[in-house]
């Protein structure tokens, strides 16, 4: 049980210093300016592999029995996927594009 | 009368009972910030105009926090960490191996409780700029959100801090006499602990980068 | 004593919870005569009542506008959030669902205990926004913005009063759903669990995972009205020939999207427990195991994921645009196919069974039918071109509420005649049971049926004066009169129910352990009332099916699950 842990410490301070160098990333990243687009993903994108990290290492999401872990993760994100792009959806004539009247143009 | 599953774990779903509570409640959870953040864009998408959120906000003292709070995630699960290895000794009745751990683990809870705090001190300073500007919850939608997200977080990271400070003071007393039950507690503390750190992760770049 | 009325027992809970809830069903359904009485009597004093209610909420005795908006949204508010999801849930759900399992009581007894104060602690906060500066909520139940962001104080106590009851919804469904995987006794596999478990399973998930949307939307309410926040008000605003003072660039669609992304599944929570009580019922009084178990178990794990998809079919007439109501307007009528599976189901369970017309059993027949009505009735409306005529109209009103009040309701007054004499060891009466029931199946049919009529004729919901100025559907607004009548004599009929539920306490005929003879652990494993602490006398085996009835060989016609 006792270099189990020590593996798990040293995981725990390589985890620590990605997310360090991650943020340090997306700071960087946001000072370049970039349009909205590209910048909406690369954020995002990098938040997500900070959020995983933590999940899988510090949550212990890593090397527990993926039997319930996996459909009770995926139920909530899907979920929150749903949720999400069905609001977006709702930009149909915000963001000035053809998603709601996909059918009644002519 | 005794719960079955609440400390040994249930060989074919291979949980407590705690650990898949607090899962259960961080997918309400995870539903509940996830409503915000669609709030958020829905609102940012239909604007006509968005103030530079850079410009209004702090972005040093936000990754300031960003680093503390994820310095306390790591402190968290080393504090778990600390105990976990030791059950077995504790149980068996060996009061150095109890002691030395509790001393270890009381440091890690102990800089997560000061993590929190110091998370929550930047906040009130950067709360309390904003209003000496005159930049209130009212003054438009981005404020609105920014306030109402960053609150309802901060709200979270003090239930978290009331917890964790339970479990550094009188609920450590649980280690001597059901160790392997405290140390669960500390896991599953960390699980929330550590949910607290992911929202703040989606929403440093959300609210301040983009 | 303090330990008693704290107990984190949940047969006691589950009391609790059954007996607050009954309250409130009272108060929602005395809250609706009024409107009823309002409707068929347009303008005219109300007697009695008239002089108690004041000059504010009632000059002259005349209920006025406003409070029959507030009539409005706290019948709707207090049936549902009050009523029938603690009952059904909440009572029902924590007293038979660990003994269905086998378990010695829930995964997490404190936060249960913590779940039920909560629950009341938010229904005296709703009681309470009656005497708010103003009155209590009258925006509707559904509290769209930006109407309820300008309400008086009585909206602000709707919000808390909501948050308070979400709390609660969520540990509540936390721990069942730990409990039911969890704490299934050694050989209760996950195919040999009672419908009504799976039921209380899938609704659990409901709740956990929609509620949220509407913690956040009040959030974001509550800041709209207290911090003068925009979120749900657009710019540009005018509210009685005043330009509202604030920022703007908000919207009016962003709640009623987050209050039905919890509003449709909490529809289905209103509707899964009643099928898992019915499918209880139908299995005992026909001795035959339920048609298509498993089928049906699949089919309401469709029905819950399903559930989470078709909220927008609240909002056709909002403007949205056309491949979104498309998309809505599809998945509504998916959903309708495992809804039609579960009652078909039930229906084919009667074939060949050796039918025992019971009072609960009365209630389970009257259902089928009864849902099957409210079901239909749902089809235009899923069906974004049909729904614009039936939009807000009566229709609706008629159509939700065959599938609450015969539909549900009905189920559960089946399953308090049933389990009665589990809980107090005593049988409640038959013939006032039989009274009760045949009086509240005319009555409601009586006060809905008339109400599609109304809606067809283009009636709009939600009306003070009921539609007076429809000069085209007069003649269906005169309907009103013996609707009234119909609620008057429901309410007649309800008597009945509690005199027989209070004096069988008491006085009922001495069951036995097992009067119904079922096959389900509650009956099979417990003594009757079950033990006060760990439910079982000895540890619990599962060997069999959950509805062993007529099992070739078997001494007593069926075989309880605990039968080696």
């Amino acid at each position: 049980m006792g270099h189990d842990v020590a593996a798990q410490v040293r995981s725990y301070m390589f985890v620590f210093g990605a997310l360090l160098v991650l943020t340090l990333v997306t700071v960087g990243v946001s000072y370049l300016r970039l349009p909205e687009t590209p910048a909406v993903i690369i954020g995002l994108s990098i938040a997500l592999t900070k959020a995983a990290l933590v999940a899988m290492y510090f949550m212990h999401l890593k090397g527990e029995k993926p039997a319930v872990y996996w459909p009770l993760g995926l139920t909530a994100f899907l979920f929150v996927g749903l949720l999400v792009s069905v609001l977006l959806s709702e930009g149909d004539h915000l963001f000035g594009t053809e998603f709601g009247d996909a059918f009644t143009k002519e | 009368m005794e719960i079955p599953y609440t400390t040994e774990v249930r060989p074919d779903t291979g949980l407590t009972n705690p650990k898949l509570g607090i899962w259960l409640f961080l997918a309400s959870e995870v539903m509940l910030f996830g409503s915000l953040f669609s709030s958020y864009a829905l609102l940012r998408s239909g604007a006509p105009t968005w103030p530079v959120q850079h410009e209004v906000l702090s972005v040093p003292l936000a990754a300031l926090n960003t680093v503390v709070l994820i310095a306390s995630s790591v402190t968290m699960v080393m504090a778990w960490a600390s105990l976990a290895p030791h059950t077995a000794a504790v149980r068996a009745g060996d009061g150095e191996a109890e002691a030395r751990s509790l001393k270890r683990y009381r440091l890690f809870m102990g800089l997560t409780l000061l993590g929190g705090a110091i998370f929550l001190v930047v906040k009130s300073i950067e709360y309390s700029d904003k209003f000496s500007h005159h930049l209130y919850p009212a003054t438009n939608n981005f404020l609105g959100l920014y306030f109402t997200l960053t609150g309802l977080h901060a709200l979270h990271v003090i239930v978290g801090m009331i917890v964790n400070g339970f479990l550094w003071g009188p609920g450590a007393r649980m280690w001597r006499s059901e160790p392997e039950r405290f140390a669960n507690r500390i896991e599953v503390a960390g699980i929330y602990w550590h949910f607290v750190d992911v929202v703040w992760i989606f929403l440093f770049p959300v609210l301040y980068l983009l | 004593m303090l330990r008693r009325i704290f107990s984190t027992d949940h047969k006691v809970i589950g009391l609790q919870y059954g007996f607050t809830s009954l309250f409130f069903l009272l108060v929602g359904f005395s809250l609706v005569i009024l409107i009823r009485w309002q409707h068929a009597f347009n303008g005219h004093p109300l007697p009695l009542f008239g002089g108690l209610l004041g000059d504010t909420y009632a000059p002259g005795g005349i209920i006025s506008p406003e409070f029959y908006n507030q009539l409005g949204a706290m019948h709707g508010t207090i049936m549902v959030f009050l009523g029938v999801v603690p009952l059904a849930f909440g009572a029902f759900g924590n007293y038979i669902v660990p003994l269905q399992i086998g378990a010695p009581d829930m995964a997490f007894p404190r936060l249960n205990a913590l779940s039920y104060w909560l629950y009341l602690a938010g229904g005296l906060v709703m009681l309470a926004s009656f005497l708010a500066p103003g009155g209590a909520a009258m925006s509707g139940w559904t509290s769209y913005s930006p109407l309820a962001d300008f309400a008086p104080a009585g909206q602000t106590w709707w919000l808390a009063g909501m948050l308070l009851l979400i709390f609660s919804s969520l540990l509540g469904a936390i721990n069942f759903i730990a409990t039911i995987i969890q704490l299934r006794a050694p050989g209760m596999t996950w195919f040999r669990l009672p419908f009504f478990v799976w039921a209380q399973f899938i609704t659990a998930f409901l709740l956990l995972l929609a509620f949220p949307a509407l913690q956040a939307a009040a959030v974001l309410q509550g800041m709209d009205r207290l911090a003068h926040t925009s979120f749900f008000l657009p710019s540009g605003l005018v509210v009685t020939g005043q330009p509202v003072d604030v920022a703007g660039g908000g919207n009016a669609l962003l709640w009623q999207h987050l209050f039905w992304f919890l509003g449709h599944p909490e529809v289905y929570v209103l509707i899964l427990p009643a099928m898992g009580i019915i499918a209880e019922v139908i299995a005992n009084n026909t001795r035959k195991p339920l048609w298509g178990y498993r089928l049906m178990v699949y089919s309401i794990f469709v029905l819950g994921f399903l559930s989470f998809i078709v909220w927008a079919h609240h909002m056709f007439l909002t403007g949205m645009g056309t491949a979104i109501s498309a998309f809505f307007q599809a998945t509504t009528m998916i959903i309708s196919i495992p809804s039609v599976i579960i009652l078909s189901s039930l229906i084919l369970s009667l074939y060949g069974g050796s039918i025992r017309f019971n009072t609960p059993m009365l209630f389970a027949l009257a259902f089928m039918p009864m849902f099957g009505l409210g079901g239909l009735t749902g089809l235009p409306l899923g069906l974004s071109a049909t729904d614009i005529p039936l939009h807000d109209t009566n229709y609706v009103v008629a159509h939700f509420h065959y599938l609450v009040a015969p539909g549900t309701i009905f189920a559960l007054f089946a399953g308090i005649y049933y389990w009665f004499p589990k809980i107090t060891g005593r049988m409640m009466n038959e013939t006032l049971g039989r009274i009760h029931f045949l009086g509240s199946l005319i009555c409601m049919n009586v006060i809905f049926l008339p109400m599609f009529i109304q809606g067809l004729a283009g009636v709009n919901r939600r009306l003070w004066d009921a539609g007076a100025i429809y000069s085209h559907a007069q003649e269906t607004i005169s309907l009103n009169v013996p609707m009234v009548y119909a609620a008057f004599g429901l309410a007649f009929f309800q008597l009945f129910f509690i005199v027989n539920l209070l004096v069988s306490i008491r006085a009922g005929r001495v069951a036995g352990t097992n009067p119904w003879e079922a096959t389900t652990l509650e009956w099979a494993a417990t003594s009757t009332p079950p033990r006060a602490h760990g439910n079982f006398d000895r540890p619990v085996r599962v060997y069999r099916d959950p509805y062993d009835y007529s099992a070739p060989g078997a001494a007593a016609g069926f075989l309880p699950q605990n039968a080696e």
